[in-house]
């Protein structure tokens, strides 16, 4: 997929980042231009072919590019991004993969689950259908270390965050706000309508990568009883969940 | 040979840090790594370690290290008012920064104050720790690094595999006087439209005091406001961070991001702090003034690369202390000591 150069405007972000930006929303079709440059860049960087880029920082808006000052003026850099991205591509694989994710909707791993359903007007299990029947797009990752940011939830479960955060947020946890989902791999505190808890390790600091996910990524949920929830997350305290089994083989011709 | 130190104290604040863990932002994982990389880099090269090594990092002081089986050598980088200490039953000897200094079996080795800065480091001839994911930096809150994702606490002990040998090596602080700055320099940017006139005017005209509120994530600043052009500027769709971002919160202050920050965030960014200057707000004491100085990035990337040029060559220029061993001998006989050498005398 080419990219015409000027659908993004370039931003000096001090004399290591330079951001393009796409614009200002949040946007699976913004998304989607900062994956395929992401993916162009990313795999330029891979084979050395652009001088002075180190990494680049997809998110829902914008693509950070991360530079050395002692190799690369980021004008030059941005001229080489330019080249790249004119360059009329024929056919590239998509980077991104699939993955299925178990999630435990509603009680304990829940507690949003019935405020939600009161706020919507609809039942649990029509709020819990609608959100796992969604395909979800990985937007972007940030906030904490390996936290996925998904989207679009489907506009029926559209809320604003909650007027009072909680200071905790189990690790696991898959919650909503405005047209996102999101899945907090660690304990923290959160503002967002908890709906259910996905028991495998979504970050682990022994694995390269550590995370699951990468923007660009697919994903799905599915409703997994009590039973199964408890397997799953035995499975995982002792360390043993292959993450792989997680991931549905796809091959995508963009 | 394989020794091992014992952290008796582990301080305030002390961690692991090499230069950092990159290529992992867009998973959010920040970069993590040493917050004045130049002291860093001299204090290695004072011990003889290779430049990647990792080094101490100790906030405020109270650091106290146990030499345990083989003696070892070691050096501060850091201000010149450290205060910093070789210590047994037998003695006491006062540690200089910028210099190495041998521990001897049975020697505690104490960072007791950073002095007039927050941070200081101390490098550790043939130090070994496992990197993960490319860097043994320590980021707690992915319980990355370090030693098994932690930070140092007290009774943690670190290994090492050198044995002291040649002498001692001194070199000085080449960024010394930049310590005496007062103003720190930034490039204006990504987000500054998000501002208003009188916002940005004030940014680039006014004082602003850094508080006592720092970490290795960030640290905020008081001052006149930083204006947002109006309300619906003062949050954004989440955007990249780097260390030296200049966020703005909705009440005008702003925050100078550092090297733990998050990855990417939902605060407009005025400006950013060029690299070379970012250790200053987080190295300066809480209440020091200063006047934020917009460059452009030409003069950015200028300034960077002849800072680099300066301290590379600073690297290069260390010089062997060949009267320690004798002046310490000489001092001894004499009972002259009464518990302090001056180790730069």
């Amino acid at each position: 997929m080419s990219l015409p150069a000027d659908s993004w405007h370039a931003h000096y972000a001090g004399d290591q980042c330079i951001v393009l930006e796409f614009g200002q929303i949040i946007d699976k079709t913004l998304v989607d231009s900062v994956v395929a440059l992401n993916a162009r860049l990313t795999a330029a960087l891979r084979c050395g072919q652009i001088t002075g880029l180190l990494e680049t920082v997809p998110t829902f808006r914008s693509l950070a590019l991360i530079y050395d000052p002692l190799l690369t003026h980021p004008d030059g850099l941005l001229e080489q991004v330019r080249n790249l991205s004119l360059q009329a591509a024929a056919t590239t694989h998509s980077a991104a993969r699939h993955f299925s994710l178990p999630v435990h909707y509603g009680g304990e791993h829940g507690p949003d689950l019935t405020s939600v359903a009161n706020l919507t007007g609809l039942d649990e299990q029509e709020v819990v259908t609608l959100h796992a029947q969604t395909g979800f797009t990985v937007y972007m990752l940030g906030f904490l270390p390996g936290f996925a940011f998904l989207g679009d939830t489907p506009s029926e479960l559209h809320l604003p965050r909650l007027s009072e955060p909680r200071t905790r947020v189990p690790a696991g946890s898959v919650a909503i706000a405005m047209q996102l989902t999101g899945i907090y791999p660690w304990d923290s505190p959160g503002g967002w309508h908890i709906l259910g808890n996905c028991p495998v390790p979504l970050f682990d600091g022994t694995l390269d990568p550590p995370v699951l996910f990468q923007a660009g990524d697919t994903v799905g949920f599915r409703d997994v009883d009590t039973h199964e929830y408890e397997e799953i997350a035995d499975v995982s305290r002792q360390g043993k969940f292959d993450r792989k089994t997680l991931e549905q083989k796809q091959d995508v011709l963009n | 040979m394989n020794g091992s130190l014992t952290i008796a104290r582990a301080g305030l604040l002390s961690t692991l840090q090499d230069r950092g863990r990159f290529g992992l932002r867009h998973l959010g994982i920040p970069w993590s790594g040493c917050l004045v990389p130049h002291w860093q880099q001299l204090a290695n090269n004072l011990v003889r370690n290779a430049p990647h090594t990792c080094v101490i990092e100790c906030w405020e002081g109270g650091l106290q290290v146990n030499v345990e089986d083989h003696p070892v050598r070691i050096a501060i980088a850091g201000h010149t008012s450290v205060i910093a200490s070789i210590e047994s039953a037998q003695r006491k000897i006062s540690l200089a920064p910028m210099r190495s200094y041998t521990a001897q079996v049975g020697d505690t080795i104490a960072l007791t104050s950073t002095g007039n800065m927050r941070q200081a480091v101390m490098a550790i001839a043939g130090l070994m720790v496992e990197p993960q994911l490319g860097s043994a930096s320590t980021y707690a809150k992915a319980s990355l690094g370090g030693l098994n994702g932690n930070v140092l606490q007290n009774g943690s002990e670190i290994r090492f595999d050198c044995k002291p040998d040649g002498p001692e090596l001194r070199c000085t602080d080449p960024l010394i006087a930049a310590y005496q700055q007062t103003d720190i320099r930034l490039v204006m940017g990504p987000q500054e439209i998000l501002f208003s006139k009188d916002g940005v005017h004030n940014l680039l005209n006014e004082e602003y005091e850094l508080s006592s509120d720092a970490d290795r994530m960030g640290v905020r600043l008081s001052g006149p406001a930083i204006f947002h052009r109006d309300d619906d500027a003062k949050n954004i769709v989440s955007d990249a961070i780097v260390p030296g971002s200049i966020q703005v919160p909705g009440n005008g202050q702003p925050i100078i991001l550092l090297s733990d920050a998050h990855t990417a965030g939902g605060y407009p960014k005025v400006a950013t702090v060029i690299s070379i200057d970012l250790p200053l707000p987080g190295l300066l004491r809480a209440g020091t003034r200063f006047r934020f100085r917009a460059i452009s990035i030409d003069e950015a990337i200028h300034e960077t690369r002849q800072q680099h040029e300066l301290v590379r060559k600073t690297v290069k220029n260390t010089t062997p202390v060949i009267a320690d061993s004798l002046s310490t001998l000489v001092l001894l006989a004499n009972n002259l000591i009464d518990g302090v050498i001056d180790g730069t005398s």
